[in-house]
């Protein structure tokens, strides 16, 4: 790297200039800690839901998404209020595809989804 | 596209002066459409629109209904307020599935039903995603021959619309299925196959879900088997100069062109026996969107766009991974996207993409997703509507824009360029193509349609889009 083109100060000048447009982030970069799968959710219609549509993104480390039972990567999203991560969920948040690839669930099935991904 | 040098080439960018703007502008994000809000239902709870993955299709079903078996489903098939439109993943970017009538999940037709281990054959639920389709297969010691670059579809899905992997001596998911079921709009369960109801089976594996709802299918399998992906990045000339050649050497190639880069990236995949050697992190999304900010602040100075760009690419050393085939085929796009795709003649594809492009670096400027440059077997695929019928070698290119920019200005921008070649658009991507410009292209195109006539005659499976694409008012 060539230190000449004093790099971190214009490091800084990108960083402003992209948190003011609003797009700074990349949906993948946050690192991925090595996480223990939980168990499945005890309700069994749950447990199926869960495994037809969150956990081809939410159990793989590879896509970026904040594993399930990773409850440090959870928590601030918990933070936010469910409200809020329904909302993720219905109109896609980043790296997440609307509907987070459940054609059919309903709010509350939504939010049981959430729950169980976040340790709850 | 992991680029050793892409932190570097950011920090590089911001010498130039006056970037703030440029990094400011939106591209037109003001013409997206926009989803309805979820208003409240009598129950108190969130009326939920359906959108598709990227965002930019969206309806308010009536109602979204889950059947449970095949029964329940010939029932709402026949009763349920149309249009009715069946809905695997939501990966498609053209308008299949938006509906103010009936969206059918299809969760419950998943997982593996039978397989015959010497007639490497496998039965699999339609609503089974690619992505798990593949450790079900490999547990019974089958493969899938070829495989798309994404997994999140359903089979359902990737067969109605001709999805499709590359390699020329692949053919695209649909060329695999031996046997479909398929339960029509009147109710009845058809049993399909190049031996029964043939006309249906050749019309129905290519269909965009237009005939009914397809529960299960056969599909022709290769024993299970390891496969080597080699990626590395080379001057977009050359990479042009030999695509035959690395096409025909090749089990599957493919060719990524970065737009205002001297480098396009290259990535070769064929069976081996040596050890497992799995694929590391991911690195394609955040590649995109370091590419994204680069043509943020650099748009408007393509000579040192594509400095820093070759700059960054200059020292990418090849990569090399060997596992099972479903862990090579697929990559993890989390960057959404909307996309055009386009089928060409194998010999159409050099020329058309050299047209590509130098229309984006002419007059796209605020283009930055790679475009992609695949080919597939078009020889022996007899689907009525599929892209690849009659052409020994189908070549394909996809251009892509960032899913929260306005893709029409770009899309019309080159679709004209596959016109003269009498370009096929994927089903499953953005085209503004008529009945009256695509039935020339499609020698059955009224086979199909009289297929359809006879399997649906009320059109309580079509929605505007497909209304507009048979000509059916």
């Amino acid at each position: 790297m060539n230190s000449s083109l004093g790099l971190g100060a214009l490091c800084v000048a990108l960083a402003l200039i992209l948190s003011a447009c609003g797009n700074a982030s990349s949906p993948a970069a946050e690192a991925q800690a090595q996480v223990t799968a939980p168990p499945p959710p005890a309700d069994a219609g749950l447990a199926r839901l869960y495994d037809q549509t969150c956990r081809a993104c939410h159990a793989s480390s590879r896509t970026g998404a904040p594993m399930a039972g990773d409850t440090a990567a959870w928590a601030p999203r918990m933070a936010q209020g469910m409200d809020v991560l329904i909302d993720h969920t219905i109109n896609g948040f980043n790296g997440m595809p609307p509907l987070g690839a459940c054609m059919d669930c309903s709010e509350d099935e939504f939010a049981a989804l959430i729950r169980y991904m976040a340790g709850e | 596209m992991a680029m050793n040098r892409r932190d570097m080439l950011l920090s590089t960018v911001a010498a130039a002066s006056g970037m703030a703007l440029t990094g400011c502008e939106d591209h037109t994000a003001e013409n997206m459409p926009q989803a309805p809000a979820p208003t409240t239902g009598p129950d108190g709870k969130r009326l939920i629109p359906w959108q598709n993955w990227s965002g930019y299709q969206f309806g308010m079903p009536t109602q979204r209904l889950v059947p449970k078996d095949e029964a329940e489903l010939a029932d709402i098939l026949r009763q349920a307020p149309a249009p009715l439109r069946p809905v695997g993943a939501g990966h498609s970017f053209s308008a299949l599935v938006p509906t103010d009538g009936t969206l059918l999940s299809l969760r419950n037709f998943a997982g593996l039903k039978a397989h015959d281990s010497s007639a490497m054959t496998a039965t699999l639920g339609a609503g089974t995603r690619l992505g798990d389709v593949g450790p079900m297969l490999d547990e019974v010691g089958q493969a899938l021959t070829n495989m798309p670059d994404i997994d999140s579809q359903t089979l359902a899905g990737a067969i109605a619309t001709a999805t499709h992997g590359t390699g020329a001596q692949l053919g695209a998911l649909h060329s695999y299925v031996k046997e479909l079921r398929l339960v029509t709009p009147r109710g009845e369960v058809l049993d399909c196959s190049a031996e029964s109801n043939v006309e249906v089976f050749n019309a129905a594996k290519v269909s965009l879900g237009s005939l009914g709802v397809i529960t299960q299918m056969k599909l022709q399998n290769l024993p299970t088997h390891k496969l080597k992906r080699r990626s590395w990045l080379a001057p977009i000339d050359e990479l042009i100069e030999n695509f035959d050649q690395l096409v025909a050497e090749n089990h599957s190639f493919e060719m990524y062109y970065i737009p205002f880069c001297s480098q396009a990236m290259a990535i070769a995949i064929n069976p081996t026996d040596e050890p497992l050697q799995p694929r590391g992190p991911e690195q394609d999304n955040d590649a995109v969107m370091q590419i994204k900010q680069l043509r943020d602040w650099l748009s408007w100075w393509p000579g040192m766009r594509r400095r820093l760009l070759d700059m960054a690419t200059s020292d990418f050393e090849p990569e090399e991974a060997v596992d099972v085939w479903y862990r090579i085929f697929p990559s993890s796009r989390e960057v959404r996207f909307n996309e055009m795709e386009y089928h060409l003649p194998s010999e159409a594809l050099m020329p058309a993409f050299k047209q590509v492009r130098e229309r984006i670096e002419s007059q796209h400027h605020e283009e930055f997703f790679p475009i992609e440059v695949r080919v597939v077997r078009g020889e022996g695929d007899d689907a009525l509507l599929s892209p690849f019928q009659g052409h020994a070698v189908s070549g394909s290119i996809a251009v892509h824009r960032y899913h929260q920019e306005d893709p029409l200005p770009y899309f019309a921008s080159l679709e004209p360029i596959y016109q003269p070649y009498e370009g096929r658009p994927h089903w499953g991507k953005m085209h503004t193509l008529s009945s009256a410009q695509l039935a020339p292209r499609y020698p059955h195109w009224k086979d199909f349609l009289a297929v359809r006539q006879e399997l649906d005659p009320e059109g309580r499976m079509l929605n505007p889009h497909l209304r507009q694409l048979f000509d059916i008012s």
